[in-house]
Protein backbone atom coordinates (compact mmCIF):
# COMPACT_ATOMS: atom_id res chain seq x y z
CA UNK A 1 0.00 0.00 0.00
CA UNK A 2 1.65 3.10 -1.19
CA UNK A 3 1.14 6.14 -3.52
CA UNK A 4 4.08 7.62 -5.93
CA UNK A 5 4.93 10.62 -5.63
CA UNK A 6 7.39 12.86 -8.22
CA UNK A 7 10.48 13.99 -6.69
CA UNK A 8 12.90 16.43 -8.04
CA UNK A 9 15.92 14.71 -9.52
CA UNK A 10 18.05 17.36 -8.71
CA UNK A 11 17.50 18.56 -5.37
CA UNK A 12 15.31 16.22 -3.88
CA UNK A 13 11.77 18.24 -3.68
CA UNK A 14 8.46 16.45 -3.98
CA UNK A 15 5.72 17.41 -5.61
CA UNK A 16 1.82 16.14 -5.15
CA UNK A 17 0.30 16.96 -7.05
CA UNK A 18 3.10 16.83 -9.88
CA UNK A 19 4.61 19.97 -11.08
CA UNK A 20 5.99 20.92 -14.03
CA UNK A 21 9.44 22.04 -12.87
CA UNK A 22 10.53 21.66 -9.49
CA UNK A 23 9.17 24.39 -6.98
CA UNK A 24 12.61 24.79 -5.55
CA UNK A 25 15.38 24.48 -8.41
CA UNK A 26 13.35 25.07 -11.48
CA UNK A 27 14.71 21.29 -13.08
CA UNK A 28 12.28 19.02 -15.22
CA UNK A 29 14.08 15.93 -14.26
CA UNK A 30 12.01 13.85 -12.23
CA UNK A 31 11.28 10.41 -10.79
CA UNK A 32 9.13 8.55 -8.90
CA UNK A 33 9.15 7.83 -4.94
CA UNK A 34 7.14 5.58 -3.64
CA UNK A 35 5.33 7.30 -0.37
CA UNK A 36 3.82 4.32 1.78
CA UNK A 37 1.83 7.10 4.56
CA UNK A 38 2.02 9.74 6.96
CA UNK A 39 0.22 11.58 9.80
CA UNK A 40 -2.48 13.47 9.69
CA UNK A 41 -2.14 17.10 10.75
CA UNK A 42 -5.60 18.13 10.30
CA UNK A 43 -9.50 17.25 8.99
CA UNK A 44 -13.11 17.65 8.34
CA UNK A 45 -16.44 15.82 8.07
CA UNK A 46 -18.26 16.75 4.90
CA UNK A 47 -21.76 16.71 6.06
CA UNK A 48 -23.46 18.71 3.27
CA UNK A 49 -22.75 19.31 -0.20
CA UNK A 50 -24.59 20.44 -3.09
CA UNK A 51 -25.97 17.59 -4.69
CA UNK A 52 -24.83 15.49 -2.24
CA UNK A 53 -26.40 12.94 -0.15
CA UNK A 54 -27.76 14.48 2.99
CA UNK A 55 -26.91 11.22 4.68
CA UNK A 56 -23.32 10.72 3.96
CA UNK A 57 -20.93 12.18 5.85
CA UNK A 58 -17.11 12.45 3.81
CA UNK A 59 -13.93 12.07 5.93
CA UNK A 60 -11.46 14.08 4.57
CA UNK A 61 -7.23 14.91 6.03
CA UNK A 62 -4.70 16.86 5.10
CA UNK A 63 -1.79 14.27 5.65
CA UNK A 64 1.73 14.77 5.90
CA UNK A 65 3.29 12.44 4.19
CA UNK A 66 6.52 10.76 5.04
CA UNK A 67 7.80 12.71 1.90
CA UNK A 68 7.00 15.61 3.24
CA UNK A 69 4.87 17.06 1.25
CA UNK A 70 0.91 17.46 2.39
CA UNK A 71 -1.77 15.49 0.35
CA UNK A 72 -5.10 15.47 1.01
CA UNK A 73 -6.80 11.72 1.31
CA UNK A 74 -10.36 10.67 1.89
CA UNK A 75 -9.94 8.94 5.53
CA UNK A 76 -12.00 5.62 5.42
CA UNK A 77 -12.48 6.25 8.55
CA UNK A 78 -12.38 9.33 10.84
CA UNK A 79 -8.91 9.92 12.38
CA UNK A 80 -7.83 12.40 14.41
CA UNK A 81 -4.47 14.79 14.05
CA UNK A 82 -1.19 12.86 14.41
CA UNK A 83 -3.04 9.58 14.08
CA UNK A 84 -0.81 7.79 11.28
CA UNK A 85 -2.31 6.70 8.20
CA UNK A 86 -1.55 4.53 5.05
CA UNK A 87 -1.80 6.02 1.43
CA UNK A 88 -3.56 4.64 -1.53
CA UNK A 89 -4.70 5.33 -4.67
CA UNK A 90 -7.90 3.18 -5.67
CA UNK A 91 -8.89 4.34 -9.29
CA UNK A 92 -8.34 7.95 -9.09
CA UNK A 93 -9.16 8.38 -5.29
CA UNK A 94 -6.90 9.39 -2.97
CA UNK A 95 -7.29 6.63 0.42
CA UNK A 96 -5.47 7.13 3.56
CA UNK A 97 -6.16 3.99 5.93
CA UNK A 98 -5.42 3.19 9.77
CA UNK A 99 -1.84 2.61 10.31
CA UNK B 1 5.30 54.36 -10.78
CA UNK B 2 2.42 55.90 -9.16
CA UNK B 3 -1.65 55.39 -11.00
CA UNK B 4 -1.91 59.31 -11.40
CA UNK B 5 -3.81 60.34 -14.75
CA UNK B 6 -6.31 57.62 -14.13
CA UNK B 7 -9.59 57.87 -11.48
CA UNK B 8 -12.11 55.00 -10.85
CA UNK B 9 -15.53 57.56 -10.87
CA UNK B 10 -18.48 55.14 -11.08
CA UNK B 11 -19.30 52.04 -8.96
CA UNK B 12 -22.38 50.15 -9.05
CA UNK B 13 -23.89 46.58 -8.65
CA UNK B 14 -27.25 44.85 -9.17
CA UNK B 15 -29.45 43.55 -6.40
CA UNK B 16 -28.05 40.07 -5.23
CA UNK B 17 -30.75 37.16 -5.86
CA UNK B 18 -31.02 33.77 -4.48
CA UNK B 19 -32.51 31.44 -7.23
CA UNK B 20 -32.71 34.05 -9.58
CA UNK B 21 -35.30 33.21 -12.71
CA UNK B 22 -35.71 35.21 -15.91
CA UNK B 23 -32.31 36.51 -15.67
CA UNK B 24 -28.41 35.05 -17.86
CA UNK B 25 -24.98 36.19 -16.99
CA UNK B 26 -25.56 38.40 -20.26
CA UNK B 27 -28.13 39.97 -19.13
CA UNK B 28 -27.05 40.83 -15.83
CA UNK B 29 -23.26 42.63 -17.59
CA UNK B 30 -25.88 44.22 -19.79
CA UNK B 31 -28.41 45.34 -17.11
CA UNK B 32 -25.28 46.63 -14.95
CA UNK B 33 -23.32 47.95 -17.77
CA UNK B 34 -26.13 50.39 -18.17
CA UNK B 35 -26.43 51.15 -14.92
CA UNK B 36 -22.59 52.53 -14.86
CA UNK B 37 -23.70 54.23 -17.94
CA UNK B 38 -26.78 56.09 -15.71
CA UNK B 39 -25.10 56.52 -12.41
CA UNK B 40 -22.32 59.12 -14.25
CA UNK B 41 -24.42 60.19 -17.11
CA UNK B 42 -22.67 58.75 -19.50
CA UNK B 43 -23.33 57.25 -23.28
CA UNK B 44 -21.97 53.77 -24.42
CA UNK B 45 -19.84 55.57 -26.69
CA UNK B 46 -18.23 57.21 -24.14
CA UNK B 47 -16.78 53.61 -23.31
CA UNK B 48 -13.79 52.62 -25.38
CA UNK B 49 -12.12 49.75 -22.91
CA UNK B 50 -13.60 46.23 -21.70
CA UNK B 51 -12.77 44.26 -19.18
CA UNK B 52 -15.02 41.28 -18.04
CA UNK B 53 -14.75 38.51 -15.49
CA UNK B 54 -17.62 35.77 -15.34
CA UNK B 55 -17.52 32.06 -14.24
CA UNK B 56 -20.11 31.67 -16.53
CA UNK B 57 -20.53 33.51 -19.65
CA UNK B 58 -18.52 30.86 -21.57
CA UNK B 59 -18.41 30.11 -24.39
CA UNK B 60 -18.78 34.11 -24.96
CA UNK B 61 -15.24 36.26 -24.30
CA UNK B 62 -15.09 39.92 -23.54
CA UNK B 63 -14.72 40.70 -27.21
CA UNK B 64 -18.45 38.81 -27.68
CA UNK B 65 -20.09 40.92 -24.71
CA UNK B 66 -18.90 44.34 -26.51
CA UNK B 67 -20.18 43.20 -29.98
CA UNK B 68 -23.68 42.61 -27.83
CA UNK B 69 -23.60 45.72 -26.28
CA UNK B 70 -22.81 47.60 -29.19
CA UNK B 71 -18.83 48.44 -28.29
CA UNK B 72 -15.94 49.39 -30.30
CA UNK B 73 -13.11 48.92 -27.29
CA UNK B 74 -9.83 50.28 -28.23
CA UNK B 75 -8.82 47.96 -25.29
CA UNK B 76 -10.47 44.69 -23.95
CA UNK B 77 -9.84 41.93 -21.29
CA UNK B 78 -10.78 38.95 -20.14
CA UNK B 79 -10.13 38.17 -16.59
CA UNK B 80 -10.41 34.68 -14.65
CA UNK B 81 -9.40 35.43 -11.16
CA UNK B 82 -11.85 35.05 -8.97
CA UNK B 83 -11.72 36.62 -5.80
CA UNK B 84 -8.79 38.34 -6.99
CA UNK B 85 -10.41 39.49 -10.29
CA UNK B 86 -11.57 42.77 -8.94
CA UNK B 87 -8.26 44.43 -8.22
CA UNK B 88 -6.06 42.63 -10.83
CA UNK B 89 -8.86 44.24 -13.67
CA UNK B 90 -8.48 47.77 -11.28
CA UNK B 91 -4.68 46.86 -11.84
CA UNK B 92 -4.80 46.72 -15.53
CA UNK B 93 -7.50 49.31 -16.51
CA UNK B 94 -5.63 51.90 -14.49
CA UNK B 95 -2.22 51.36 -16.48
CA UNK B 96 -4.42 50.79 -19.77
CA UNK B 97 -5.87 54.86 -19.03
CA UNK B 98 -3.06 56.25 -17.49
CA UNK B 99 -0.93 55.17 -20.75
CA UNK B 100 -3.39 56.08 -23.46
CA UNK B 101 -4.63 52.75 -24.28
CA UNK B 102 -7.89 53.51 -23.25
CA UNK B 103 -10.11 56.93 -21.77
CA UNK B 104 -12.81 54.90 -20.15
CA UNK B 105 -13.03 51.63 -19.12
CA UNK B 106 -15.91 49.85 -17.97
CA UNK B 107 -15.03 46.71 -15.33
CA UNK B 108 -17.91 44.50 -15.10
CA UNK B 109 -18.50 41.17 -13.30
CA UNK B 110 -21.71 38.71 -13.23
CA UNK B 111 -22.63 35.34 -12.69
CA UNK B 112 -26.00 34.01 -13.02
CA UNK B 113 -25.50 30.14 -11.81
CA UNK B 114 -27.57 27.58 -10.87
CA UNK B 115 -27.14 24.05 -8.81
CA UNK B 116 -25.60 22.29 -11.71
CA UNK B 117 -23.24 25.10 -12.87
CA UNK B 118 -22.14 25.56 -9.28
CA UNK B 119 -21.13 21.99 -8.76
CA UNK B 120 -20.03 21.97 -12.58
CA UNK B 121 -17.46 25.06 -11.35
CA UNK B 122 -16.25 23.16 -8.02
CA UNK B 123 -15.37 20.28 -9.45
CA UNK B 124 -13.98 21.69 -12.87
CA UNK B 125 -12.38 24.50 -11.27
CA UNK B 126 -8.68 23.93 -12.70
CA UNK B 127 -6.50 20.71 -13.57
CA UNK B 128 -5.59 19.90 -10.04
CA UNK B 129 -9.19 20.22 -8.63
CA UNK B 130 -10.74 17.66 -11.47
CA UNK B 131 -8.12 15.38 -10.83
CA UNK B 132 -7.20 15.26 -7.25
CA UNK B 133 -9.82 16.73 -5.24
CA UNK B 134 -13.22 16.10 -6.99
CA UNK B 135 -12.59 12.62 -6.96
CA UNK B 136 -12.49 12.28 -3.33
CA UNK B 137 -16.20 13.68 -3.28
CA UNK B 138 -14.85 16.82 -1.20
CA UNK B 139 -17.82 18.96 -1.27
CA UNK B 140 -16.06 21.96 -2.98
CA UNK B 141 -14.26 24.73 -1.25
CA UNK B 142 -16.15 24.39 1.88
CA UNK B 143 -13.71 21.37 2.78
CA UNK B 144 -10.66 22.98 2.22
CA UNK B 145 -11.31 26.28 4.48
CA UNK B 146 -12.89 24.22 6.94
CA UNK B 147 -9.09 22.89 7.25
CA UNK B 148 -7.80 26.51 7.29
CA UNK B 149 -10.59 27.49 9.72
CA UNK B 150 -9.79 24.54 12.19
CA UNK B 151 -5.95 24.94 11.80
CA UNK B 152 -6.43 28.60 12.50
CA UNK B 153 -8.38 27.41 15.97
CA UNK B 154 -5.58 24.97 17.16
CA UNK B 155 -2.80 27.73 15.89
CA UNK B 156 -4.19 31.11 17.73
CA UNK B 157 -6.65 29.27 20.18
CA UNK B 158 -10.21 30.73 18.60
CA UNK B 159 -13.36 29.25 18.91
CA UNK B 160 -16.29 29.32 16.90
CA UNK B 161 -18.07 31.97 18.64
CA UNK B 162 -14.86 34.22 17.63
CA UNK B 163 -15.32 33.51 14.20
CA UNK B 164 -19.15 33.90 14.50
CA UNK B 165 -18.87 37.45 16.10
CA UNK B 166 -17.18 37.94 12.68
CA UNK B 167 -20.68 36.90 10.72
CA UNK B 168 -22.88 38.81 13.33
CA UNK B 169 -20.98 42.14 12.93
CA UNK B 170 -21.40 41.84 8.35
CA UNK B 171 -24.86 40.89 9.26
CA UNK B 172 -25.48 44.34 11.50
CA UNK B 173 -23.48 45.85 8.37
CA UNK B 174 -25.99 44.35 6.04
CA UNK B 175 -28.94 45.84 7.61
CA UNK B 176 -28.32 48.81 5.86
CA UNK B 177 -27.43 47.63 2.75
CA UNK B 178 -30.85 47.04 0.20
CA UNK B 179 -28.82 44.73 -2.13
CA UNK B 180 -27.75 41.79 0.90
CA UNK B 181 -29.89 39.19 0.71
CA UNK B 182 -29.28 37.96 4.35
CA UNK B 183 -30.19 41.15 6.10
CA UNK B 184 -31.97 40.02 9.36
CA UNK B 185 -30.14 40.36 12.91
CA UNK B 186 -27.78 37.03 13.35
CA UNK B 187 -27.57 35.85 16.79
CA UNK B 188 -24.69 34.00 18.14
CA UNK B 189 -26.80 31.38 19.54
CA UNK B 190 -28.48 30.85 15.87
CA UNK B 191 -24.80 30.63 14.47
CA UNK B 192 -24.19 28.06 16.56
CA UNK B 193 -26.92 26.03 16.47
CA UNK B 194 -26.86 26.28 12.32
CA UNK B 195 -26.72 23.16 10.19
CA UNK B 196 -23.14 21.73 9.91
CA UNK B 197 -21.85 21.88 6.53
CA UNK B 198 -17.93 20.55 7.38
CA UNK B 199 -16.25 20.71 10.75
CA UNK B 200 -15.93 23.41 12.02
CA UNK B 201 -18.15 25.53 9.35
CA UNK B 202 -21.98 25.65 9.65
CA UNK B 203 -23.54 27.29 7.35
CA UNK B 204 -23.64 30.54 8.73
CA UNK B 205 -19.36 30.77 7.46
CA UNK B 206 -20.41 29.44 4.18
CA UNK B 207 -21.11 32.11 1.42
CA UNK B 208 -24.50 31.53 0.13
CA UNK B 209 -24.26 31.37 -3.94
CA UNK B 210 -26.31 34.20 -5.70
CA UNK B 211 -26.84 35.37 -9.10
CA UNK B 212 -25.39 39.42 -9.07
CA UNK B 213 -23.41 41.94 -11.07
CA UNK B 214 -21.01 44.50 -10.30
CA UNK B 215 -19.45 47.33 -11.94
CA UNK B 216 -16.67 50.02 -11.65
CA UNK B 217 -15.78 52.86 -14.13
CA UNK B 218 -12.21 53.40 -14.58
CA UNK B 219 -11.50 56.79 -16.62
CA UNK B 220 -8.96 59.97 -17.81
CA UNK B 221 -8.75 61.87 -14.29
CA UNK B 222 -8.83 64.91 -17.04
CA UNK B 223 -11.84 64.05 -18.64
CA UNK B 224 -13.51 62.80 -15.50
CA UNK B 225 -13.20 66.79 -14.27
CA UNK B 226 -14.43 68.10 -17.49
CA UNK B 227 -17.63 65.88 -16.91
CA UNK B 228 -17.40 66.90 -12.75
CA UNK B 229 -17.58 63.40 -12.40
CA UNK B 230 -16.64 62.35 -8.30
CA UNK B 231 -12.95 61.07 -8.56
CA UNK B 232 -11.36 58.18 -6.75
CA UNK B 233 -7.68 58.05 -6.60
CA UNK B 234 -5.84 54.78 -6.57
CA UNK B 235 -3.02 55.51 -4.05
CA UNK B 236 -1.31 52.28 -4.80
CA UNK B 237 -1.80 48.55 -5.85
CA UNK B 238 0.21 45.51 -4.95
CA UNK B 239 -0.20 41.96 -6.07
CA UNK B 240 1.43 39.13 -5.40
CA UNK B 241 0.73 35.42 -6.46
CA UNK B 242 1.54 31.99 -5.24
CA UNK B 243 3.88 33.61 -2.85
CA UNK B 244 4.48 30.21 -1.15
CA UNK B 245 4.25 27.86 -4.06
CA UNK B 246 1.70 26.55 -2.36
CA UNK B 247 3.99 24.64 0.58
CA UNK B 248 2.49 26.36 3.69
CA UNK B 249 -0.38 26.86 5.93
CA UNK B 250 -2.49 28.51 4.05
CA UNK B 251 -2.63 30.93 6.93
CA UNK B 252 -0.65 33.84 5.09
CA UNK B 253 -0.96 35.02 1.78
CA UNK B 254 0.73 36.98 -0.80
CA UNK B 255 -0.08 40.44 1.04
CA UNK B 256 2.41 39.19 3.93
CA UNK B 257 5.10 39.96 1.87
CA UNK B 258 3.65 43.27 -0.11
CA UNK B 259 2.02 44.74 2.58
CA UNK B 260 4.80 46.82 3.48
CA UNK B 261 5.39 48.37 -0.07
CA UNK B 262 1.51 48.71 -0.44
CA UNK B 263 1.27 51.47 2.55
CA UNK B 264 4.69 52.68 1.59
CA UNK B 265 3.39 53.53 -1.84
CA UNK B 266 0.07 55.01 -0.24
CA UNK B 267 2.36 57.50 1.97
CA UNK B 268 -0.16 55.84 4.91
CA UNK B 269 -0.48 52.89 7.42
CA UNK B 270 -3.62 50.59 8.08
CA UNK B 271 -4.00 52.97 11.01
CA UNK B 272 -5.19 55.80 8.39
CA UNK B 273 -7.84 54.35 6.40
CA UNK B 274 -11.15 54.60 6.94
CA UNK B 275 -12.89 51.62 5.98
CA UNK B 276 -11.26 48.01 5.07
CA UNK B 277 -13.17 45.76 2.64
CA UNK B 278 -11.51 42.16 2.40
CA UNK B 279 -12.46 38.62 0.51
CA UNK B 280 -14.67 37.24 2.65
CA UNK B 281 -15.48 34.06 1.31
CA UNK B 282 -15.06 32.98 4.77
CA UNK B 283 -14.41 34.11 8.24
CA UNK B 284 -11.08 32.89 8.58
CA UNK B 285 -9.82 34.67 5.49
CA UNK B 286 -11.27 37.80 6.69
CA UNK B 287 -8.82 37.73 9.51
CA UNK B 288 -5.71 36.10 7.07
CA UNK B 289 -6.05 39.13 5.11
CA UNK B 290 -6.22 41.26 8.13
CA UNK B 291 -3.45 40.01 9.95
CA UNK B 292 -1.16 39.84 6.58
CA UNK B 293 -2.23 44.23 5.83
CA UNK B 294 -0.93 44.46 8.82
CA UNK B 295 -4.19 45.70 11.24
CA UNK B 296 -3.28 42.76 13.62
CA UNK B 297 0.17 43.57 14.28
CA UNK B 298 -0.21 44.83 18.46
CA UNK B 299 -3.42 42.31 19.18
CA UNK B 300 -4.14 38.57 19.44
CA UNK B 301 -6.69 37.41 17.26
CA UNK B 302 -9.20 36.75 19.76
CA UNK B 303 -8.46 40.82 20.97
CA UNK B 304 -8.93 42.52 17.56
CA UNK B 305 -12.33 40.18 17.30
CA UNK B 306 -13.63 41.74 20.62
CA UNK B 307 -12.33 45.14 20.04
CA UNK B 308 -12.79 45.91 16.78
CA UNK B 309 -14.53 43.91 14.37
CA UNK B 310 -17.37 42.42 17.21
CA UNK B 311 -17.72 46.79 17.96
CA UNK B 312 -17.60 47.63 14.43
CA UNK B 313 -15.08 50.24 15.72
CA UNK B 314 -13.13 49.42 12.35
CA UNK B 315 -15.40 49.64 9.59
CA UNK B 316 -14.74 46.35 8.11
CA UNK B 317 -16.48 44.67 4.92
CA UNK B 318 -19.35 47.45 5.13
CA UNK B 319 -21.57 45.92 2.77
CA UNK B 320 -22.30 43.07 4.63
CA UNK B 321 -19.63 41.27 2.56
CA UNK B 322 -20.91 38.06 0.42
CA UNK B 323 -21.30 36.20 4.19
CA UNK B 324 -24.53 38.32 3.99
CA UNK B 325 -25.47 39.43 0.99
CA UNK B 326 -24.06 35.93 -0.91
CA UNK B 327 -21.56 35.29 -3.63
CA UNK B 328 -22.25 36.06 -7.00
CA UNK B 329 -19.68 34.24 -8.75
CA UNK B 330 -16.91 35.40 -10.15
CA UNK B 331 -18.43 39.35 -9.47
CA UNK B 332 -17.68 38.25 -5.99
CA UNK B 333 -14.58 39.89 -6.74
CA UNK B 334 -15.59 43.18 -7.74
CA UNK B 335 -18.29 43.26 -4.29
CA UNK B 336 -15.32 44.62 -2.55
CA UNK B 337 -14.20 47.37 -4.17
CA UNK B 338 -17.22 48.72 -5.37
CA UNK B 339 -18.28 49.05 -1.54
CA UNK B 340 -15.24 50.91 -1.34
CA UNK B 341 -15.75 53.19 -3.93
CA UNK B 342 -19.25 53.46 -2.96
CA UNK B 343 -18.43 54.63 0.50
CA UNK B 344 -15.91 57.26 -0.86
CA UNK B 345 -18.20 58.92 -2.76
CA UNK B 346 -20.48 58.93 0.36
CA UNK B 347 -24.07 56.99 -1.44
CA UNK B 348 -23.59 53.90 1.13
CA UNK B 349 -26.60 55.23 2.61
CA UNK B 350 -27.81 53.90 6.31
CA UNK B 351 -24.31 51.91 6.06
CA UNK B 352 -22.49 54.94 5.30
CA UNK B 353 -18.97 54.93 6.83
CA UNK B 354 -19.29 58.82 8.28
CA UNK B 355 -16.11 61.00 6.44
CA UNK B 356 -14.97 57.84 4.12
CA UNK B 357 -11.63 59.39 3.01
CA UNK B 358 -9.33 56.27 2.57
CA UNK B 359 -10.39 52.90 2.28
CA UNK B 360 -8.00 49.34 1.36
CA UNK B 361 -9.51 46.45 -0.43
CA UNK B 362 -7.94 42.99 -0.43
CA UNK B 363 -8.49 40.24 -3.26
CA UNK B 364 -7.79 36.33 -2.36
CA UNK B 365 -8.84 33.95 -4.57
CA UNK B 366 -8.04 31.05 -6.84
CA UNK B 367 -8.32 27.71 -5.42
CA UNK B 368 -5.69 25.08 -6.23
CA UNK B 369 -4.95 22.30 -3.78
CA UNK B 370 -5.19 23.43 -0.35
CA UNK B 371 -5.93 27.03 -0.58
CA UNK B 372 -6.07 29.73 -3.05
CA UNK B 373 -2.65 31.47 -5.04
CA UNK B 374 -3.98 34.95 -5.64
CA UNK B 375 -3.60 37.71 -3.31
CA UNK B 376 -4.05 41.74 -4.27
CA UNK B 377 -4.84 44.75 -2.40
CA UNK B 378 -5.34 48.53 -3.24
CA UNK B 379 -5.80 51.84 -1.30
CA UNK B 380 -8.36 54.04 -2.36
CA UNK B 381 -8.71 57.26 -1.58
CA UNK B 382 -11.49 60.45 -2.42
CA UNK B 383 -10.20 63.29 -4.40
CA UNK B 384 -10.20 66.01 -2.59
Amino acid sequence: MSINMQVCQACGQSHYPPALLCFHCGSSEFRSSEVAGGRVIARTDVAYQVGGDPDETIWLGVVQTDAVTRVIARLTEPAYSSDHVLLELSGNVLLAKPA
Amino acid sequence: MNFSGASIVGATGLPYRRRAEGVTTTTLLRDVFQALLTQNGLHRDDIDGLAVCSFTMRPDHAIDLAWKLGLTPRWIMDESNGGASGINMLQHAMRAVQNGDANAVAILAADHLTSADYISLTDNYNSTVRDHLAPLRFGGPNSLFSVLTSTMMDEDGLSREDFGQICIAQRQWAAGNPRAVYRDALSLETYLAAKRVAGPLGIFDCVPVVSGAEAILVMRSDLASTKDLPKVDVLSLKALHNFDRHQGSGLRTGLSVVAPELWEAAGCTAADVDLVQCYDDYPVMVLVQLRDLGFISDLSLRDFINTKIATRALPINTSGGQLSCGQPGAAGGLHGLVEAVTQLRGEAGERQVANARRAVISGYGMMEYRYCLCANAAVLERTQ
